[in-house]
């Protein structure tokens, strides 16, 4: 068993983590993304990518959902963690390669899933009818906002009718982007998040690193500078732009590609405190009619392009306490 | 019987690959059952099968592609004798291209080509 055991070692070494994140648990996905970046591994984008399952922050019932579907999906050997705060991450990670290499198949029950019925039809823009699908986007998506769920309907790759829904706000919901430097590194945060959708990943990771090296204090001038550099690239590439541009337009915001250029500008310009969006439920409420008539994957481009932070529509309801 | 020889070799070369491949299917598992899910949804259910119809648009483009496939096939056979036979097969076959091309303008007109 030799064999077995050297591929299982070999396998291992850099596994693939798929990602349950509640809302404001961003301190410790931010870790979690450190620590992967650092040492080679990276993050799953479907459940049959994925190595292990990890659940960062608390999460609440309708999550807890979301895992446990997840959990059932992902091919064994796996491993479910569960991550509280930044403290445990690396700790916890270390430990993740040892235990897939000795992970035993357990005699877990064949699973069984319902079967589900054929789509039904409905009039299309066209004038035609044709088959609407239910699909659920989110909360377990690349670079998707965690705790927002949005329901399409889709005909064909069209999408017809959108509703979102929230998972994972409990009464002990923070936002973690509060502050001055934080308020940077979210802006960083969110390019890195619109960009990684727009598959520049090279550049996203820049955005991560740069972000990183914002919230571990690092200096503002060379932040400012390599900040300043990459908004120059990213304006200059006719590719993104013909992407982003004219997407999603906002009153007071732009289009998908100005906001981007603005939360680069504001990064780099070092004021960002004095810049606050429009509040997240304003943004969650037009979210809808801005998705309709969209393709599947421009949808994502606009949730990227809108940085929408779920853990921010606790604050309303703490006691009418507004930033005035 | 000699001139068999070379095909079932081949044959028992391909079959001696399918069962390696199972071979090392079965060494390496870690666990025999296969895993049995639904698609991935970001953590959601399908509501509904996956099986489902396809708009009207892309049956026009299929008939658009299956006369332009048959073109090709003709000219094969028509590239091999176009030396031979001269101005005459040249002048037949951009007739047949012609003909195709009618077709094709007119689904343009009638907006089967138009996708929003």
């Amino acid at each position: 068993m030799d064999l077995i055991s050297a591929l299982r070692r070999a396998a291992f070494t850099r596994p693939n983590l798929l990602l349950v994140v509640a809302p404001g648990a961003t301190g410790p996905r931010l870790a979690m993304e450190r620590f992967t970046r650092e040492h080679g591994w990276s993050l799953a984008d479907t459940a049959a990518d994925a190595d292990a399952l990890v659940e960062i922050g608390e999460l609440d019932e309708p999550l807890t959902a979301v895992a446990e579907v997840l959990w059932r999906q992902l091919p064994r050997p796996a491993v479910r963690l569960s991550l509280g705060d930044e403290v445990g991450v690396g700790e916890a990670l270390a430990r993740l390669p040892e235990r897939l290499r000795s992970w035993r198949p357990t005699d877990e029950p064949s699973e069984e899933w319902p079967e589900p019925p054929m789509a039904d039809r409905a009039p299309d823009r066209d004038g035609l009818r044709l088959d609407v699908l239910r699909v659920p986007l989110g909360p377990v998506l690349p670079y998707w906002p965690a705790g927002l769920r949005l329901v399409v309907d889709m005909q064909g790759d069209v999408v017809q009718f959108a509703e979102v829904e929230l998972l994972g706000v409990t009464g002990r919901t923070r936002p973690y982007w509060t502050g001055e430097t934080r308020s940077a590194a979210r802006r960083l945060d969110a390019a890195a998040r619109l960009l990684g959708v727009a598959g520049w990943t090279a550049m996203s990771t820049r955005c991560q690193i740069l972000r990183d090296r914002l919230l571990a204090g690092g200096t503002g001038t060379f932040v400012a500078t390599e900040v300043d550099r990459l908004a120059r690239r990213v304006r200059r590439s006719p590719l993104l732009g013909a992407m982003l541009r004219g997407l999603a337009p906002l009153p007071g915001l732009g289009d998908a590609h100005e906001r981007l250029s603005n939360w680069l500008a504001e990064v780099a310009r070092a004021s960002t405190a004095d810049e606050a969006g429009p509040p997240v439920a304003e943004l969650l409420n037009v979210l809808p009619d801005v998705v309709f008539g969209a393709e599947l994957s421009v949808v994502r481009l606009i949730v990227a392009s809108l940085d929408l932070d779920i853990a921010e529509i606790t604050e309303p309801s703490h006691g009418g306490i507004s930033h005035g | 019987m000699g001139w068999y020889v070379p095909v079932m070799a081949l044959a028992a070369l391909g079959l001696a690959l399918v069962g390696a491949t199972y071979a090392i299917g079965l060494l390496v598992t870690v666990q025999r059952r296969p895993l049995v899910t639904p698609p991935f949804l970001a953590g959601g259910l399908p509501r509904e099968h996956a099986v489902s119809r396809f708009h009207v648009r892309w049956y026009v483009v299929t008939l658009l592609f299956l006369a332009f496939d048959m073109e090709m096939v003709f000219m094969y056979p028509w590239a091999v004798v176009v030396a031979e036979v001269g101005v005459e097969a040249v002048v037949e076959m951009f007739t047949f291209l012609a003909v195709l091309l009618a077709g094709v303008v007119y689904v343009w007109r009638e907006g089967g080509l138009r996708w929003t």
